[in-house]
């Protein structure tokens, strides 16, 4: 029933008339929302983003003890149809919002950026970390679990740095995985019938060497 | 009331069929087809809210109006929609799809419009007395015609597609078939292929297995060979030692001395004894005691034998002259084919010799105890210059002695 509340509340917010002159913006519509609920994440990609993702999120961002304003916003969309960056659309939303706190403006896949006013957590390198961590098909949840992972670690520039020393994505092929076990399998049956072949045909010729 | 409403319409978009959702797709599929709907009923533009910024407020006022006028026109409803639609959607990308399941959210017929986030264009006329055959719209007009600025032109984008709309010739209201599908919720890629196990493991147990044992087999049987090649000891049979020479030359010698005297008529009288001559020449100058490594010694020794059983077949076999011995190996007997011998003129070689393969006929050769071919040598004087070849080697030993 929550859910389909939410669903009513944000219907409504979004059914603003969009060519009202002079209408608000998306920064405006963003801020009022955010207000209320500090997650906003696009229905537009429901394949990428599962149902809860929203209260995932927050509940996963609780955990830093500050305030937090979090957009997650469509994939494939470019500068070119209007749309601002992702660091353009924080500083738009902090001047309209006013509140210092972890602002996070991010799509379905992880891009995007983290900034933090009234603090001096080095929140955009943990996002671009945690994105460097992560397998493209992570999902965004994915993504801010490492984010908090990071900012809470004991030394978070060590954890970071860690990081750059090492830049390996948990990014794993299956088709190489499968390719891999299949090898062994047959390595394991070209083993089991090759080794005694060869010890029995050169015995077999020893000893008839040796008669000889 | 309103939920209920949502729940009507959700439950009635799952029974009909087509459409973005299946009954298997989770709630949240319809979200935005719920909200677009929603936001449609007040207004038949619907601008979503990250494509704001791709139309400018003169634009907007443009499309309304041409709004008003098609549907004036057409007699039916008029709705354009800008929103993204990603592959990630509940239509999987596709703008059609999109179209009918916000029909089918809206139950309202009418010339419905979409523009999505590349400026892409999809027009559907659900019930529109045109007809419309399935490429009216030219593809200028469905598509942006700078990719780098889609939405440049979209205004006029949108007017001149509803003229090609409202100028097509009337037609029965029909609704177009949906031809593109949006796979279900989860199933969007191909299923991974699991790693098949067993097919692998017998392919590797009955025939990877078997042809590598068998190739490493034939290696390790050639290596085996080359290696036995490589450290086979040279036969003992060709290498002389000077005491076993000296032992023969003996034997030799005393069996051709039973012979002697030669019968007065035999043929080969003088050819025998000429050999015998040379013969007990050359034992002589060897003595009793040869030295080991003594080649030249060797060499007179091996011209010992050859000398007393040449006089032995003249005498045994009424020769008038006596026969030339095997040239790879003197002490193998008389030679009765001509083959090539290696480091030596062609010359006639015994049975043995003729059927060995040149290189089996090269190990054969008569070795010195240095270990060096008998042909290497030319013993004392240059006595054997010419080894043991010839009919006249009695004759050349006894020259080599001065005597004559």
């Amino acid at each position: 029933m929550g859910f389909l509340l939410s669903l009513l509340i944000f219907g409504l917010f979004c059914s603003v008339p969009a060519w009202a002159e002079p209408g608000p913006s998306r920064a405006d519509l963003l801020a009022q929302r955010l207000e209320k609920d500090p997650v906003q994440v696009t229905d537009h990609e429901p394949r990428a983003i599962p149902e809860g993702a929203a209260e995932r999120i927050e509940k996963t961002l609780e955990a830093l003890g500050e305030p937090f304003f979090v957009v997650v916003e469509t994939s494939e969309v470019s500068t070119r149809a209007g749309r601002e960056q992702p660091g353009e659309l924080i500083s738009l939303l902090h001047d309209r919002m006013r509140k210092d706190g972890i602002y996070l403006v991010t799509n379905s896949r992880g891009n995007g950026t983290a900034r933090q006013y009234g603090g001096a957590r080095p929140v955009e390198r943990a996002w671009s970390t945690a994105q460097s961590e992560l397998p493209y098909d992570a999902g965004v949840t994915r993504h801010v679990e490492r984010f908090v992972e990071i900012l809470r670690a004991p030394d978070v520039n060590a954890r970071i740095e860690a990081r750059r020393e090492a830049p390996e994505s948990e990014y794993r092929s299956r088709s190489e995985e499968r390719d891999r076990t299949e090898m062994t399998a047959l390595g394991i049956g070209a083993a089991l019938s090759g080794l005694p072949l060869i010890a029995l045909l050169v015995f077999n010729v020893l000893r008839k060497g040796k008669r000889k | 009331m309103r939920a209920a409403a949502f729940w009507l319409v959700a439950v009635l978009a799952l029974l009909l069929p087509g459409g973005p959702a299946s009954a298997d797709d989770p709630p949240h599929a319809l979200a935005r087809l719920d909200r677009v709907a929603t936001a449609l009923e007040e207004n038949p533009l619907f601008v979503d809210e990250e494509l704001l910024g791709a139309l400018d407020g003169e634009g907007r006022k443009r499309i309304k109006t041409a709004i008003k006028d098609t549907g004036k026109r057409l007699g039916t409803p008029v709705f354009v929609v800008l929103l993204p639609n990603t592959s990630e959607s509940e239509s999987e990308g596709h703008n059609d799809v999109f179209l009918h399941g916000l029909h089918k959210q809206l139950g309202k017929d009418g010339l419905y419009l979409m523009v999505d986030h590349y400026g892409d264009m999809e027009v559907v006329p659900f019930q529109v007395p045109r007809d419309l055959g399935y490429s009216t719209i030219p593809r200028e007009l469905t598509r942006p015609a700078d990719w780098k600025a889609p939405f440049a032109d979209l205004p006029s984008r949108i007017e001149k597609t509803f003229i090609e709309v409202v100028e097509a010739p009337s037609g029965e209201p029909d609704t177009p078939r949906l031809y593109s599908t949006a796979d279900p919720f989860g199933a969007e890629d191909e299923p991974a292929r699991e790693p098949a196990i067993w097919g692998p493991f017998f392919a590797g147990l009955l025939l990877v297995g078997p042809l590598a044992a068998a190739a490493l087999f034939v290696v390790l049987l050639l290596a085996g060979v080359a290696y036995g090649f490589w450290k086979r000891p040279p036969s003992a049979s060709v290498r002389v030692r000077t005491k076993n020479l000296r032992a023969q030359a003996d034997e030799e010698l005393a069996l051709l001395a039973a012979l002697l005297p030669p019968p007065d008529g035999a043929p080969g009288r003088l050819a025998a004894l000429r050999s015998y001559d040379a013969a007990l020449l050359l034992s002589d100058e060897v003595g009793r005691e040869p030295g080991t490594h003594d080649a030249a010694a060797a060499m007179d020794l091996v011209g010992v034998i050859v000398l007393a059983r040449q006089g032995r077949e003249v005498l045994e076999k009424g020769l008038t002259r006596p026969l030339v011995p095997c040239r790879v190996n003197p002490l193998h007997g008389p030679g009765v084919a001509k083959r090539a011998v290696s480091g030596m003129p062609n010359g006639k070689v015994c049975r043995a010799c003729a059927d060995a393969a040149p290189d089996a006929r090269r190990r054969r050769t008569l070795k010195m105890p240095d270990g060096h071919p008998y042909h290497a040598h030319h013993g004392t004087e240059g006595r054997w210059k010419r080894g043991f070849a010839g009919q006249d080697l009695a004759e050349r030993v006894l020259e080599s002695f001065g005597v004559g």
